[in-house]
């Protein structure tokens, strides 16, 4: 019996420590900084190349179109600016002087790559899922 | 009369109260409390009336669109189709909520005419947990978010049901979650009072087991309604993003699921006592979480629910039902002894314990996924967020072993699996495995996480035809039987076990439709009319672009012939529309769904100068599988539920299992309380 026991706790703790460790490995690669502008300048040595989650409005008449799926416009927080490069489809409600929520690596220099973008619609109507740029890997 | 409504709430409110006290009064009384706890039941009936009549009088409004109802301007317009008028109801925060409080009152009322008759005795306690927490979705109705609002005047129409809303899919998503997460309330309230009754016998062990697949089997059809409408509305090209909502859908349903199988150790062998109360328990709060992380803006979510008040007092609610439970099981730990050990790690039981770590370890991860960005900013003052790549790359391997567990746990022996019954068991379903998974590779299935899937799929689904085979064929020997009513036979005698096995099958098939996305081909072009593209076995040319508009909205459509092996198959029409009532514009996909994969196509823009359209275009591989894994699943669950004939003999049989000397029921709960048995 105590040997039978002993057997069935090990298998529990392996399977917990498995967990833990598929866990903290799926952290270590996926995690997104949420931050702001002006603390990705502060630090971009910190920031450069990982994943990061910004906010900012999208600056009057910066938007460049190079193709129907690459882009480059600015966005500004707290008076500070940056530089997004884009490739992929536009949201349907991406508009200049819109709030944007921008997801994508730094890339030091103040340029920033987006992965993905996200639009915040002042929408009056609520339970509505917005819309998600057609990336999403 | 939507002054009415008010009036009707506050009666419901009055009559739920009372019942809450008047039972508990009753059940202090004991023996001599038998009228007041008739009385404390007549009230929660009232109460479900009342709350009925309200529900029916907020549905008329809508349909009769009485604008002057602030509910009913708000979500509804004119022209909307009746069907959607009435589908408002769920629409917004004040409808949903007077959903809930109204499923909840009916859910009691069906518990309690059910079991009146049967003369449950801890029907009070249930009855009293049940109101007590109607009691709460009542007060917010009355006091933080009103259905009956009157505006002071009424517009002369109302801003109309967003678009993206207007899907069938859509309109029974909500109700079907609702009904899963209020019915969750039914187990939770047999097992508190159990609890608090402290009969403990396991008879609210054989009756929480129906209780649950219900509110399981309208959370599995919620779930896959809204994968179903995220997939055909949003067009991105998928249908599950990890997004906060999603995943708050997902964790009850896997605590559920655990809980679903625990329960059954509970039933056969008497262990697993405290564990099967605690799953309950956390079932039940991961369904009010959901709608907590939502409401309160927490955890920003891509779903923009608009936030209120009631996050907060969900968030109280929470905590303080989960202290009412914790106080009620510490109370009765000593009671909660497991009659029997695990004996072997090769048997049944153990298979139903490591299911049940990995389901909870699905849902920790899930869980840790969603609420990490408090707790990294609680921590170390930076928002960090895991997205879907932390999903997918903890969720998957954990599902690959569930799916193995499915296979192996149901022909395992109770107790102890001998060298012998393994080999009875697994000869076959090895060899076709082997068999599969070599075709799989031949197939180029070669990528790792999708192989593994699908080979387990092969082995899982030849367990499942081998149950059914020998079964069958033992009472084609033993009976005489013809193989068609053997099948029918053997079904209606064990209708939970093969039903529980129909509801694997279609496990399986989601599985199937899952590791299709790893084989999914994506692109975007842009393209002037006549020019084509090609994408994985299809051939596509752009043939023109429409534009037009009627009353409610624009519209601008591409038409594009599509070709497979030089033949066209199939016209799309992928659409973009701006409703005149909604500033954004809205995407209507072209799907071409076959047995094989789908080809999903997205207008995602459109350029006057250039005359050039460009589209997103996706090829997903066995994504129908997927949607009819979701039907076989809910009709397996009917399966196991709905009785299909009637029975003669008044005890369960289980063909196979180990005779149940351990579980000798008790005999003075059964001579007291004919339970319903779970077939």
């Amino acid at each position: 019996m105590q040997k039978k026991n002993f057997k069935i706790y090990f298998v529990i703790a392996a399977v917990l420590v498995t967990f833990v460790v598929l866990v903290g490995s799926g952290m270590e690669d996926t995690m997104v900084y949420t931050i702001t502008v002006k603390e990705l300048k502060a630090n971009p040595a910190k920031f450069e190349g990982r994943g990061v989650r910004l906010s900012g409005k999208v600056v009057e008449a910066s938007l460049i179109k190079h193709s129907a799926t690459a882009f480059e416009f600015d966005i500004v927080a707290e008076e500070e600016m940056l530089r997004v490069r884009y490739a992929g489809i536009l949201p349907d409600t991406f508009r200049e002087n819109h709030e944007v929520i921008i997801e994508g690596k730094y890339r030091g220099e103040n340029a920033f790559d987006a992965q993905h973008i996200f639009t915040k619609c002042a929408s009056k109507y609520e339970a509505v899922p917005e819309h998600e740029t057609a990336e999403t890997k | 009369m939507p002054e009415l409504g008010p009036w009707l709430l506050w009666l419901a409110g009055l009559a739920t109260a009372y019942s809450v006290l008047i039972l508990f009064a009753g059940i202090r009384r004991g023996a001599q409390g038998a009228a007041l706890i008739a009385s404390g039941h007549n009230a929660a009936l009232a109460s479900a009336t009342l709350l009925t009549l309200a529900a029916g009088l907020l549905f008329y409004n809508l349909a009769i669109s009485n604008f002057r109802v602030e509910y009913v301007a708000h979500y509804t317009s004119r022209e909307l189709p009746l069907f959607y008028k009435l589908s408002a109801f769920w629409g917004g925060q004040q409808g949903s909520l007077l959903l809930w409080a109204w499923l909840l009152a009916g859910f009691t009322a069906a518990v309690l005419l059910i079991y009146r008759r049967r003369q449950l005795q801890t029907l009070p306690h249930i009855i009293a947990i049940l109101m007590g927490a109607l009691l709460f979705f009542i007060a917010l109705l009355l006091f933080v978010s009103p259905p009956f609002a009157l505006l002071q005047r009424a517009p002369q129409n109302g801003a109309g049901l967003n678009p993206m809303l207007q899907h069938p899919a859509m309109v029974a998503h909500p109700p079907m979650l609702y009904l899963g997460y209020v019915g969750m309330a039914v187990p939770l309230a047999f097992a508190l009072a159990a609890l608090l009754s402290g009969r403990l016998e396991d008879t609210w062990v054989a009756n929480v087991r129906r209780w649950t697949l219900i509110p399981w089997f309208f959370l599995t059809l919620g779930i896959m309604l809204g994968a179903r409408w995220a997939y055909v509305e949003l067009g991105w090209g998928g249908y599950w993003a990890w997004d906060p909502v999603e995943n708050a859908s997902l964790m009850p349903w896997l605590s559920g699921t655990a809980f679903l199988h625990s329960i059954i150790i509970q039933e056969k062998k008497g262990m697993l006592k405290i564990w099967n109360m605690v799953l309950i328990m956390l079932t039940f709060e991961l369904c009010l979480f959901g709608t907590f992380i939502t409401r309160s803006g927490i955890i920003s979510s891509v779903h923009a629910f608009a936030q209120s008040g009631i996050g907060p007092m969900f968030g109280v609610f929470i905590v303080t039902t989960s202290a009412f439970c914790v106080w009620a099981l510490v109370r009765r730990l000593p009671k909660l002894r497991a009659r029997n050990r695990l004996e072997s790690m090769v048997s049944r039981e153990s298979t139903f314990l490591l299911n049940n770590l990995v389901l909870l370890g699905a849902t920790f991860a899930v869980f840790w996924g969603t609420i990490f960005p408090l707790v990294s900013e609680a921590l170390r003052g930076v928002k960090i967020t895991v997205g879907a790549p932390f999903f997918n790359q903890v969720n998957i391997p954990i599902a690959l072993a569930l799916l193995a567990l499915t296979g192996i746990g149901p022909v395992l022996a109770w107790r102890k699996s001998s060298a012998e019954n393994l080999r009875k068991q697994f000869f076959w379903p090895a060899a076709v495995t082997v068999l599969g998974a070599v075709l799989l590779w031949l197939g180029e299935f070669r990528q790792l996480y999708a192989f593994i899937a699908l080979t387990l799929a092969i082995f899982v689904t030849a367990t499942i035809v081998q149950e059914f085979y020998r079964g069958v064929q033992a009472r084609r020997a033993n009976q005489r039987e013809n193989g068609l009513v053997a099948l029918g036979r053997l079904f209606s005698r064990n209708q939970r076990r093969y039903g529980g096995y129909i509801v694997h099958f279609g496990i399986v098939l989601i599985f199937v439709g899952i590791s299709g996305t790893a084989f999914t081909l994506q692109s975007e072009v842009t393209l002037k009319p006549q020019e084509n593209f090609g994408l994985g076995r299809y051939h596509l040319e752009f043939a023109r672009m429409d534009f037009g508009s009627d009353a409610a909205k624009e519209w601008m459509r591409g038409e594009l012939q599509v070709y497979l092996d030089g033949k066209l198959v199939e016209t799309l029409h992928p659409e973009k529309r701006l409703y005149a009532t909604h500033e954004q514009p809205t995407t209507e996909v072209a799907l071409l769904s076959t047995w094989r994969d789908d080809l999903y196509l997205v207008l995602a823009g459109y350029d006057n100068e250039q005359g050039a359209a460009t589209f997103s275009a996706y090829v997903n591989p066995l994504v129908r599988w997927l949607w009819i894994g979701g039907w076989v699943m809910a009709l397996g669950t009917v399966l196991a539920l709905v009785p299909l004939a009637r029975r003669k003999q008044n005890f369960k049989t289980e063909p196979q299992a180990a005779p149940r000397v351990t579980s000798k029921p008790n005999r003075r709960a059964r001579k007291n309380q004919p339970l319903i048995h779970a077939h």
